[in-house]
């Protein structure tokens, strides 16, 4: 789906065993990560995991507790905020309320004492990219939100910044232009070839903008992987719980066989074959996962399924209807691609029993 | 307008009698042309403006709180910034301590801290001068500007500075371009307050002053003690002159009444 072929690999952005204390909220705790020039890497975690921290101590604005931080070779954690040429947006846009539109996109050129033609030219170039021509004598306050978002966008571009770091810059959209903002943004970063580091808690938007993304969890990352990947082989169960919707079963591992890992669950007549995992041993306790558009639903109980049960629940939201099997491993939800036949009358069968069936690779197994 | 109930009505006839009143009743009685303050006066003329106006035994104090008020005003605000700015970005260790203790001159009786002054100033040489005037009175104003200065940074974007830095302001030109642009409606607000605060303080102003550098309110004690002619009233009327012209300045160049409203 994204383009990995186009990007060279040259390292461009470096960040070697970096810690920062900062109470228990927002710590870092050994961060190694290289971003690759025109990468556009996604920071994705929930709140308090440390994204925004990694994000502000690359900026400059928060400082590193230890660790290095590198571009282009050169170490700039030393280097203040307002010598590292990188650039920023933030969530709240942050402009300068009591500048207009051009003003706002000039302060960076007037601080690098860009000549003032150069700058006219460049503050144009920037309006006409962002799509604000017309809007150039407006204050922020008489903008839209998604208004603000592309001065924000621009006023960082057009110092022509090395790395663009954006914190939760959708954050404060509606939807619709959230989505419209996305689109645009990735668009713009294909066609400026800017390495960009985006943090998000967002994980439909890092999935859908991202290169690679970097999961974090409690000031760690859990995965750096390309969207595909950290979808279909998350590392770790967070990383498969917090990307997506999981079913999940809890068992012991009882043996393998030819590649599969065998796992007992309580109240189930046989045991399910699942994708291996090297890192669990015959007799541990095993947990695992498996997505919801990955189960096949039969009605009626022939007995050819993996797992016997009744429907108890079905929800329409138009792409797809999910319906809720209770089985004797507890209730599993599948989820059904709106592909025109059959739902009607699968979701008629509430209350009806039914068979669920999957490609053993689809079950993925993690230390409980 | 709409209509307003009745015992509200009456309340702010009696708030606009007691706080009104008295003034335009000074303000009527500085223009009589007799010698003694009567109300309402037998007859109109401006020789007591002319008195005052020509008496230096006015005019200096007149200019002294001029002078002292700006300058406590200017001298408060340069220390209330920085201050608003450390307490409320800074990493500040017993932050609430510091914001009431220079709160504190606003609910501390002035003639406690007058007194305390006076011995103090006499302790460090500096005696009953301008100096220990002005000090008397940055202590006194400093709470007006702080307030209002903190009240406008709290609810400002503080992701504007950062901003800033990013796109290559040094500290000093992000204060420059977006800090004082954001605090100015604050500042210009609690300065107000501050100025007009001082140009009203007796109890500092009475003990650390000396015969040359009298403020007005103290010259204007002193004379009542011996006098009952108008000229009090003629230049408590220029005081108030002063006062009013300085809030029209403002409200025209500034727009007073947004300023008033937003650093609440």
């Amino acid at each position: 789906m994204k383009a990995m072929a186009d990007i060279p690999t040259t390292t461009h952005l470096e960040i070697r065993a970096l810690c920062r204390a900062f109470g228990d909220v927002g710590a870092l705790a050994t961060i190694n990560l290289a971003v690759v020039e025109g990468e556009f890497l996604a920071l994705l975690g929930p709140s308090g995991c440390g994204k925004t921290t990694l994000l502000r101590c690359i900026a400059g604005l928060l400082d590193p507790t230890e660790g290095d931080i590198l571009i282009d070779g050169q170490s700039i954690v030393r280097v203040p905020v307002h010598r590292r040429g990188l650039g920023m947006v933030f969530q709240s846009y942050a402009l300068f309320p009591h500048m207009n539109v051009v003003n706002n996109i000039r302060f960076g050129l007037k601080m690098h004492k860009v000549p003032s033609s150069e700058a006219d030219q460049r503050i144009a170039d920037a309006i006409d990219l962002v799509q604000l021509r017309g809007y150039e004598q407006r204050l922020p306050g008489q903008l839209s939100g998604g208004q603000q978002q592309r001065v924000a966008l621009a006023r960082a571009l057009v110092t022509r910044p090395s790395v663009l770091l954006l914190d939760e810059p959708f954050g404060a959209l509606d939807a619709k232009l959230r989505q419209s903002m996305q689109i645009e943004l990735r668009r713009l970063q294909r066609r400026l070839k800017m390495t960009m580091i985006f943090v998000t808690h967002d994980q439909a938007e890092a999935l859908s903008m991202a290169d690679r993304i970097a999961v974090m969890r409690a000031g760690r990352i859990e995965q750096l992987d390309t969207p595909t990947r950290i979808y279909d082989m998350p590392a770790t169960a967070f990383v498969a719980d917090f990307i997506g919707q999981m079913n999940r079963f809890t068992g012991r591992i009882i043996g393998r066989s030819n590649g599969h890992a065998l796992l007992a669950v309580a109240d189930l007549p046989a045991p399910l074959k699942a994708r291996d995992n090297p890192s669990l041993a015959v007799g541990d306790e095993a947990l695992a996962m498996i997505r919801p558009e990955r189960i096949q639903l039969k009605r009626g109980s022939d007995g050819d399924g993996m797992l016997e049960g009744v429907t108890s629940d079905a929800i329409f939201n138009g792409e797809r209807l999910n319906v809720l099997v209770q089985t004797g491993a507890g209730s599993v939800s599948v989820a059904l691609p709106n592909v025109g036949v059959d739902i009607t009358r699968a979701a008629a069968a509430v209350g009806q029993p039914a068979a669920i069936s999957w490609e053993s690779n689809d079950l993925l197994l993690f230390p409980a | 307008m709409s209509k307003l109930p009745p015992a509200l009505t009456v309340y702010i006839v009696i708030m606009a009698l007691f706080l009104v009143a008295p003034i335009v009743v000074v303000v009527i009685a500085a223009f009589t042309s007799g010698d003694f303050i009567t109300f309402p006066p037998q007859s109109f003329s401006v020789r007591w403006f002319d008195k005052v106006l020509s008496d230096p035994e006015f005019i200096s104090p007149l200019w002294n709180s001029v002078r002292l008020g700006a300058t406590a005003t200017i001298v408060a605000s340069a220390l209330a910034v920085p201050a608003a700015m450390a307490l409320v970005r800074g990493n500040v260790r017993r932050r609430r301590l510091i914001e009431s203790l220079l709160l504190a001159p606003l609910s501390l009786p002035t003639i406690i801290l007058a007194v305390g002054l006076l011995f103090f100033t006499a302790q460090i040489g500096l005696g009953a001068s301008f100096t220990s005037l002005v000090i008397g009175h940055v202590v006194i104003v400093i709470p007006y500007v702080l307030r209002t200065v903190l009240g406008v940074y709290m609810s400002a974007n503080h992701e504007a500075e950062d901003a800033a830095k990013v796109l290559g302001a040094n500290p000093l030109q992000a204060f420059w371009h977006v800090t004082l642009p954001t605090i100015w409606p604050g500042i210009l607000a609690g300065g107000i307050f501050a100025f007009l605060m001082s140009f009203d303080e007796v109890a500092v102003s009475i003990l650390l002053s000396n015969t040359d550098t009298t403020p007005l309110p103290v010259s204007i004690l002193s004379y009542l003690v011996y006098n009952y002619d108008p000229s009090v009233a003629a230049i408590s009327t220029i005081q108030i002159a002063i006062v009013i012209l300085v809030l029209l300045i403002l409200e025209r160049v500034f727009g007073i009444r947004n300023v008033m409203f937003a650093s609440r």
